[in-house]
């Protein structure tokens, strides 16, 4: 048995998710919803195709017409005109019937040869039905395909509507090599995309749903992160990544142990964007970015904020040593932002700030937990350190149980900050929960956040009546302790 | 021209096949078994039988025994084609064959053989 080649689609994220790419002399059914794109897809894979030399034959049903599906492409980035009638021919399917569905298969053999072209795309090849006239003609023309091109040295993508799991397409979807399925429907109030690769002979493909977007570029696709195969991670040495706040590094042994997850819960409006940004611009430099994702506040509101304590984010960003990606927190699909992220990291090292980690877990359900271990995996081999924050109930103690949430994985080291309410003035608290690979100081802190930047107290200097109040009001300092109200 | 015998029981192959001989210059005479073939190649003496060897009814070993048996047809080149592997004892019974072909073949080998075939006939 000749091993056929792999194929390269130049399609972002596609050859991932294909384990490869595309087998050379393969039949592709592309089978979705309408408005899925595929037509988009075959055609961006059959331009850069004929981009690189090849030649390619387009064959439309009669309902699209060449001239609808030219219009059509003409707004994406790689639509070539130069190239058709040079590289890419088109003919309409009516082309090849001659009123004898049987002499359709000739038609399109010998159509092929004529024009010696290496990819053929048939678009709309549920409109082929009523052309050909039977379901078991619209089989015999994908069986044709599926038999005679390797012989004529043809990669043929056939998109026709529907669903790629119907049972109704079982047939179809047994002669041909490869199958992907384009999901395009609504999500609550948003629109989703979504491909599988239901089939790939000879290939290990990535299992599951993953997100696409189309845009004038055309198709990129974003890998489901937990799919992929899980990189390596090396044992490293551990530093510590600072605050560059002194006196809360030193309840952290000199910082957050470089490599690892750290969730930074707190109350709202207790300082918690504030102190990673701290840490953010701490460890920036041009040559090894920090990565800060924020899915509330935009580049220019983090800007503001960093200044009202004496941070200059503005200059951090112009230098490039902070890199902020900024996520409208009503509308994102997750696995964009987190292939984003792992899309920013440039270098070893890196610091990754993930600012309201509390949306993302949210938008990705069920998905949340192990959605973020594959990203935690993933930050790991590259020897990032990130920061997630996360808000929590005000007022509640700084009890915080993460043995079964999806955070979990994210949890290193845990950093909680609530209020307390003392002799009539809200006081900020700060209390570390857990750190891993160093030894931590459990003792509670009082927080000042003054224009110079954030204050750690020492103990001594806690406003009196502070632990007092915590006490009373029941917030312990570590999980498991009593019940807070 | 000549007359070119193409044995395949897989009728997209054999169309591809009918359409390179006949792009030759040749006629084609098309059968989905050895059975079939058998029949043709005593009716029409072909030049040249080009056939798969996993057929029904009668495959392409025993179409190239009973070639090899009849002293009309003894003598008409045959090449095999093939997408398997072919054990040793089987090779033996096809030793009286012009060559084997792997599939899938190369369009340019076929043209070849039909194109050194012109230059006989």
């Amino acid at each position: 048995m000749i091993k056929r080649e792999v194929l390269p689609t130049l399609v972002p994220g596609l050859d991932l998710i294909l384990g490869g790419g595309l087998t050379a002399s393969a039949v592709v059914l592309l089978v979705g919803t309408p408005g899925a794109g595929k037509t988009v897809l075959a055609s961006q894979l059959l331009f850069q195709m004929a981009h690189n030399g090849a030649r390619g034959l387009i064959v439309t049903n009669a309902s699209e017409g060449t001239g609808k599906l030219l219009a059509h492409l003409d707004s994406l980035d790689f639509f070539d005109e130069a190239l058709i009638g040079n590289k890419i021919m088109l003919l309409p399917f009516s082309a090849l019937l001659s009123g004898d569905s049987e002499a359709t298969e000739p038609a399109i053999i010998a159509t092929i040869r004529r024009l010696d072209v290496q990819w053929l795309m048939v678009d709309g090849f549920q409109g082929a039905a009523g052309l050909l006239g039977s379901t078991n003609a619209v089989r015999r023309f994908l069986g044709t395909l599926a038999n005679i091109s390797s012989y004529l040295n043809v990669t043929c993508l056939v998109t026709m509507e529907g669903h790629g799991r119907d049972p109704q397409i079982a047939a179809e979807l047994t002669v041909v090599d490869t199958v992907l399925g384009l999901e395009y429907g609504v999500e609550g109030w948003d629109h989703m995309r979504r491909i599988e690769v239901i089939k790939n002979r000879g290939s290990s493909h990535l299992h599951g749903l993953h997100t696409y977007a189309i845009d004038a570029q055309g198709f990129t696709i974003f890998p489901r992160l937990e799919s992929l195969p899980r990189p390596l991670v090396q044992a490293q040495a551990r530093g510590q990544a600072g605050f560059g706040l002194p006196e809360l590094d030193a309840l952290i042994a000199g910082g957050l142990t470089t490599g690892t997850a750290t969730v930074l819960a707190g109350a709202p409006g207790t300082g918690k964007t504030t102190l990673a940004l701290h840490w953010a611009l701490a460890g920036a430099r041009p040559e090894q970015p920090t990565i800060l994702v924020s899915f509330g506040e935009d580049a220019e509101q983090l800007q503001r904020k960093a200044k009202t304590f004496g941070l200059d984010l503005d200059a951090a960003s112009a230098t490039g040593s902070v890199v902020v990606l900024h996520v409208t927190a009503s509308d994102f699909t997750p696995d964009i932002v987190t292939a984003s992220v792992l899309a920013a990291l440039t270098t070893s090292g890196q610091r990754v700030v993930v600012d309201g980690v509390g949306v993302l877990v949210q938008v990705l359900g069920a998905r949340a937990r192990t959605h973020l271990t594959a990203l935690a995996i993933h930050l790991a081999s590259r020897r990032a350190t990130s920061l997630y924050t996360l808000e929590i109930e005000p007022f509640v103690g700084f009890r915080l149980d993460t043995r079964y949430s999806p955070i979990q994985p994210i949890a290193d080291n845990l950093l909680v900050m609530q209020y307390t309410l003392a002799l009539g003035t809200l006081h900020y608290m700060l209390a570390v929960l857990k750190t891993r690979f160093s030894p931590y100081d459990p003792t509670l802190r009082e927080l000042l956040l003054r224009p110079t930047g954030i204050k750690v107290l020492a103990p001594q200097e806690t406003a009196p009546g502070v632990f007092e109040s915590i006490a009373e009001s029941g917030g312990g300092i570590s999980p498991g302790n009593r019940r807070t109200v | 021209m000549a007359i070119i015998l193409l044995v395949d029981d897989e009728h997209d192959i054999l169309e591809l096949l009918e359409l390179i001989v006949e792009e030759c210059g040749h006629q084609a005479l098309s059968a989905r078994n050895g059975e079939v073939a058998m029949e043709l190649a005593r009716q029409y003496a072909p030049s040249l039988v080009l056939t798969d060897l996993m057929m029904p009814v009668m495959d392409g070993y025993e179409l190239v025994a009973a070639l090899q048996a009849d002293p009309a047809l003894r003598a008409t080149p045959t090449v095999v084609m093939t997408a398997g592997s072919i054990t040793p004892e089987r090779r033996i019974t096809l030793e009286g064959v012009q060559s084997v072909i792997t599939k899938p073949f190369m369009i340019a080998d076929i043209e070849a053989l039909l194109g050194g075939l012109e230059k006989e006939a």
